[in-house]
């Protein structure tokens, strides 16, 4: 039993909380609804985000002290016959440390855009949109109800379609957008089975009821449905081609789409959902097979692409599996701290990239870089401290999380072959790392020499340094306050415990000695496996190809011109219009005002009466 | 659209030849092909006899209602007022203040009002009858 | 029920006694009042479900919401075809406001007459009014084909119904949908019963198959008219298919798995035909198909979450569809095409309305919260439940629902402008005003959807 000081003192603090909350959406709201023109909106919306984030500390402190989560309903929004679908929040663990993460990696992007986005005519829309983008993330991220769940998952997916192709002149951006609202839609029949599922057998779309009542069913195809959802939102093996496209959009974008909004947010659902999926054996082995399937391929695909933003879009396709392997060895916690970590250094890895880029006018190619550690010394040291960060150097953010992860990964009993293929992705982090330091940072400069270099604006500054000190002291700081509720696994050999860090090495090593090699034009590798890791394993190559070929074509040939305009004409006005047409012609014979042909059917008619009339007397 | 998707992989043929230097665009832009950059606006073409005067021309303030200026701004101003300020804000507050929509509330009191009555009487909660069937005098049956 | 009917039909005379140059103005105010009025009926408080309740006429949960669209869509329609009425003489435009009230009249009358014959003939009497509009008023000489289309299409697959309400008249002795489950016993059922009583509606949704009419009524209607063919006819099937499955059968299971596949299937191939459509309006018009697609099967499950979704369904597409046409009639005004790849690349000279072509083609694609996602997904679970093997049509479909609407958005409004529709007229305040009220009650249904889920039938 609860003392009743407890439960005064619960009921407080849940009071609390859900005040913040609501102030918190109320912050985040008001950029949006005012339409003030004495303000600098961009300023303004970037202001309200830092706001948010101070405010959002409040429940993540109160979550740390009291260890209280609790969940709002606030309406009965509407029912369908005898279904209730209510609006109801739920601040847990998850929300509670997501939230302050998202709004201080958010609040260093805005900043930045600020200074990148600067020359746009239409930034106030620009930050609009990200702040809209942001908020769609944290209504999923908040949501204690598939329904409210999602609305925040569609309208991420539509605000990125917005997002990516902000410079809509270009055909590229069109269709890199195009291509990611399909992969996520792709994705969003796993929900839409999901609801289905639960609808049919849980009768509630509120979290913890389908929880509770889902406990002695066959979870194989809600859990399935789950992962096609992520897979699709997190850019898993094979719905992964839409995330380097993604690309195409301003730096900003790409920098909020990695870090803390859209591609973590099929993680985080399958983190909700891990009570279901956790019952099905299928689906943890399904979770652990593509997640170390899609690290491995994208970090290869990684290695030898040309493109900075590329490269660190693939590190972040390489990570989002590593998450996933993480929940298929059953650590949902572990995973979601590395989506944590992982926010600040990755945003502050695209900062960088931007910054480079703006420097040398729009250069994205690695190889036309070089110098960059002369040049501009913040951003080289930002980007080496972001790439340390990333192949999980001891004590930096990256560590906490991967470290544990492949602790945990070492001395599991799963599947070798998947882990084995997840060692080797880690050890690939550390050389496509190097190749970005490498190139970009060392030797000569290979640009114009006319490059508008310039990294002194108080804003980029104070942004990339802030996320340079969450990169460096939030691992510390979250592991120090909210240990993980799983016991992890604390006796182990030395090579085990070292595993990570020398994986590390090793790649580092190995890459190191190749591109000695290879800067002495020596040969070592044929071109095929270059050829297919530059070429993404020609996936963009055949399917992109031939799946909208085929379908525009199916589209085209049968079911516009062979069903519609062919046999549903045949078969019904023509058809219609034929017979008739035989029908007046024969009948027409007969009018051509003949006597004969008259005389002859008023005689047959006559008679044919005559006839009945005897019969039927 | 769909077919552009296909411009992110790079064309077989191309793969089997060249250098990786292949990424690099080589060729110079060229003018007459529709490039992908914003084009530039033009002038309007001058107008010839047939083609529509535009009512902007003759009317800088045109709302869309009339030619006639007065007539165009008082035809607008009738139009937002019944559209928008009587249908939409004073039916959209009427709507959300209809009191208990189908009953659902009523219902639900008259449910609890029933299972605490029934409980008093100790009868049980649900009956497949609503009325006492022996209450109820049915005619007797016709007679053929 | 008179306080609508009567000022609809008072309505008339105001069209032709009010002078011509303030013709537009009193009719526009007057249509929005009878839609303001209209919204009283949405408060019911009766426990049969019947409001209003009088002799012939009644309304429920289930017509309410579609007589309050009729009604909404009167002034919408008067608003839209201003424009391209302006060349016509005096007695010209007279008597086309003249044809939209008695649309509405008719539609009316059908939506809340108890009576199935009464309904019946309202039913084919919707016909007249669309007739004369599309073949009189359309743009190009095909409009006659279309109207034929149109005509013989609806009537030859409503007479049977007319020949099976005959028979449960003379069987049963009322048709009065108020006492159906009073005389249903005596109703001699038979699948062709069923048959006879579904297929006028079936044509009229349009089920994929039959539905080679309505791409042409509509790429050939004026705006007013692809406006309410859309919105409120094509509604009349769903409407009429949720109220005849009282009357007939409803273990008719057998019977509706070929109509279910039908329609699912339909879901895919028009989607399909949308992707390769060059013609704005005919994409539009393939795109509601696919989406009635969708209710037909909701409604067959005859379940009562096919019957809410296929409902909130209807409405939400009303608008959304309404609202698309309005747009592309916008365009064709400007460019005097409609083909998608001539008009590209609006977003640089008109940014207004490209919000409004991003709003509804959200709308289209079913984003949450708005009521089509309300209305899909209850589909798609009621589906689901059905059979599961349903999703992958419904998922599908979805897919390339996507697909199109995001593909339209894109080809008209994203890319570079081509040089040859720089000098359009800008877009005024009255088009501005009309996908408003289009797109405002479609956002205000989401805080109060309970109006459209028709719970109690």
């Amino acid at each position: 039993m609860m003392g009743q000081s407890e439960h005064i003192a619960e009921i407080i603090i849940s009071s609390l909380m859900s005040m913040t909350l609501m102030l918190l959406m109320g912050i985040l709201g008001f950029p949006i609804i005012i339409n003030n023109t004495k303000y600098n909106k961009a300023i303004f919306t970037m202001k309200a985000v830092k706001l948010a984030f101070f405010w959002s500390l409040l429940p993540a402190g109160l979550l740390i002290i009291t260890g209280t989560d609790f969940t709002i309903n606030t309406w009965e929004w509407f029912h369908i016959s005898t279904f209730t679908i209510y609006t109801s929040v739920k601040i847990d663990y998850y929300a509670a440390v997501f939230l302050p993460v998202a709004l201080y990696v958010t609040w260093s992007i805005l900043q930045f855009a600020l200074w990148y986005m600067e020359k746009d005519h239409n930034i106030d829309q620009f930050f609009k949109y990200l702040l809209i983008f942001l908020i769609s993330m944290i209504i999923l991220v908040t949501a204690n109800n598939l329904f409210q769940l999602f609305i925040g998952w569609e309208g991420v997916g539509i605000m990125s379609f917005l997002l990516i192709s902000w410079w809509f002149g270009r055909p590229d951006a069109n269709s890199a957008a195009l291509q990611a609202v399909l992969y996520n839609r792709t994705g969003d029949l796993g929900l839409f089975v999901m609801m289905a599922w639960t609808m049919t057998s849980t009768n509630s779309w509120e979290l913890d009821d389908i929880f509770l009542h889902s406990q002695n069913q066959n979870m194989t195809m809600p859990a399935l449905a789950l992962i096609l959802a992520a897979a699709g939102k997190s850019a898993q093996f094979g719905l992964h081609p839409w995330l380097p496209s993604a690309m195409e959009g301003p730096t900003p974008v790409s920098a909020l789409l990695h870090s803390s909004t859209m591609v973590v947010a099929g993680i985080f659902l399958l983190i909700r959902f891990y009570p279901i999926i956790e019952q099905s054996k299928t689906a943890m082995t399904t979770c652990l097979w593509l997640g170390s399937l899609t690290t491995l391929f994208t970090a290869a695909c990684a290695l030898t692409q040309n493109d900075i933003k590329k490269i660190i879009a693939f590190s972040t396709s390489s990570q989002l599996g590593f998450m996933m392997v993480t929940i298929g060895l059953g650590q949902p916690r572990l995973a979601f701290l590395h989506i944590c970590t992982h926010a600040f250094f990755k945003a502050m890895l695209f900062m960088c990239s931007g910054v480079i880029i703006h420097s040398l006018k729009n250069e994205q190619d690695i190889r036309k870089m070089g110098g960059m550690y002369f040049l501009t010394p913040l951003t080289a040291s930002c980007i080496t401290l972001g790439s340390l960060a990333l192949t999980g150097t001891p004590f930096l953010s990256g560590f906490y999380s991967k470290d544990a992860i492949i602790e945990t990964l070492n001395s599991s009993h799963l599947n070798a072959c998947a882990l084995s293929m997840t060692l080797i992705a880690t050890s690939f982090t550390a050389v496509y790392s190097l190749r970005i330091l490498y190139y970009v940072l060392g030797g000569q400069p290979r640009f114009n020499s006319l490059s508008p270099i310039n990294e002194n604006d108080p804003n980029l500054n104070t942004s990339l340094m802030r996320l340079a000190v969450g990169s460096l002291i939030f691992g510390q700081l979250i592991t120090m306050s909210l240990p993980p509720k799983t016991t992890s696994v604390l006796t182990m050999t030395l090579t085990m415990k070292m595993t990570a860090i020398l994986v590390t090495l090793t790649g580092l090593t190995t890459a190191l000695l190749l591109t000695q090699s290879d800067s002495l034009h020596k040969k070592l590798w044929s071109h095929l496996p270059l050829h297919f890791t530059t070429l993404l394993g020609f996936f963009p190559l055949t399917i992109h190809r031939l799946l909208p070929k085929l379908t525009l074509q199916m589209g085209h040939l049968i079911s516009s011109q062979l069903i519609d305009q062919t046999w549903f004409k045949l078969l019904g006005p023509k058809a219609i219009l034929k017979s008739s047409m035989s029908l007046s012609k024969y009948i027409n014979t007969i009018q051509l005002g003949l006597i004969k042909l008259h005389l002859m059917s008023f005689t047959i008619a006559l008679l044919t009466t005559a006839f009945i009339y005897t019969i039927m007397t | 659209m769909l077919t552009r998707l296909s411009r992110f992989g790079l064309s077989l043929p191309r793969t089997l030849v060249g250098p990786p230097a292949r990424f690099v665009s080589q060729s110079k832009p060229n003018e007459n092909v529709g490039s992908t950059a914003m084009t530039e606006l033009r002038p309007g073409q001058p107008m010839t006899g047939h083609e529509e005067v535009s009512e902007y021309t003759k009317n800088p303030d045109y709302y869309g209602f009339s030619s006639d200026p007065d007539v165009d701004k008082s035809n607008m101003k009738l139009a937002f007022f019944f559209g928008v300020s009587m249908a939409l804000v004073l039916g959209s507050t009427f709507v959300a203040y209809i009191p208990d929509y189908g009953m659902r509330e009523w219902a639900r009191r008259e449910a609890e009002r029933l299972i605490v009555q029934r409980e008093k009487a100790g009868l049980p909660l649900m009956d497949e009858n609503y009325y006492d069937p022996s209450k109820i005098i049915l005619p007797p049956p016709k007679e053929e | 029920m008179m306080k609508i009917l009567t000022p609809t039909l008072m309505l008339i005379p105001l069209t032709w006694l009010s002078s011509f140059s303030h013709l537009w103005r009193p009719t526009l105010s007057y249509s929005f009042i009878i839609s303001t009025l209209s919204l009283t009926w949405i408060k019911n408080m009766s426990e049969t479900g019947w409001t209003s309740l009088g002799l012939y006429m009644a309304t429920d949960t289930l017509s309410t919401p579609l007589i309050i669209l009729t009604c909404w869509l009167l002034p919408l329609m008067i608003l839209a075809s201003q424009d391209h009425m302006k060349t016509e003489s005096q007695t010209r435009q007279r008597l086309y406001i003249t044809l939209l009230i008695f649309l509405q009249l008719f539609l009316i009358s059908a939506f809340s007459s108890t009576e199935l014959i009464m309904f019946y003939i309202m039913f084919e009497a919707t016909l007249i009014p669309t007739l004369m509009i599309i073949t009189r008023w359309g743009n190009q000489l095909e409009r006659l084909s279309a109207g034929t289309y149109l005509l013989f299409y609806t009537l030859i697959s409503s007479l049977p119904l007319l020949v099976a309400l005959l028979m449960i008249q003379t069987n049963t002795g009322s048709l009065s949908l108020t006492s159906a489950q009073f005389y249903f016993s005596l109703i001699p059922q038979h699948n062709f019963l069923w048959l006879a009583c579904f297929l006028a509606f079936l044509v009229k949704m349009p089920l994929y198959g039959l539905h080679l009419w309505l791409p042409k009524a509509h790429v050939e209607a004026p705006i007013a008219g692809s406006m309410i063919l859309a919105a409120v006819l094509l509604k009349l099937g769903g409407y009429g298919m949720t109220r005849i499955s009282t009357i007939v059968d409803p273990i008719s299971k057998n019977m509706t798995y070929p109509f279910i596949t039908l329609a699912l299937w339909g879901v895919i191939m028009t989607g399909l035909v949308c992707l390769q459509q060059m013609d704005l309006k005919s994409l539009i018009a393939y795109s509601s198909v696919g989406h009635m697609g969708l209710v037909v099967g909701g409604v067959l499950t005859q379940t009562s979450w096919g019957y809410s979704g296929a409902l909130i369904l209807m409405i939400a597409h009303g608008l959304t569809s309404s609202a698309l046409f309005c747009l592309a009639n916008i365009n064709y005004e400007r460019t005097h095409s409609r083909i998608m790849y001539l008009t590209r690349g609006l977003q640089i000279i008109f940014p207004l309305m490209a919000i409004w072509w991003l709003s509804f083609t959200l709308a289209n694609l079913a984003l949450p919260p708005l009521p089509n996602m309300m209305g899909e997904l209850t589909i798609i679970v009621c589906m689901f439940n059905w059979s599961w093997w349903t999703i992958i049509f419904t998922g599908l479909g979805t897919l390339i629902t996507a697909a199109y609407s995001l593909h339209m958005f894109t080809t008209t409004q994203r890319g570079a402008l081509p040089p040859h529709i720089t000098s359009l007229t800008p877009m005024n305040i009255k088009e501005h005003l009309l996908i408003i009220l289009h797109l405002l009650p479609l956002l205000l249904l989401i805080l109060k959807p309970e109006i459209i889920t028709c719970w109690s039938s």
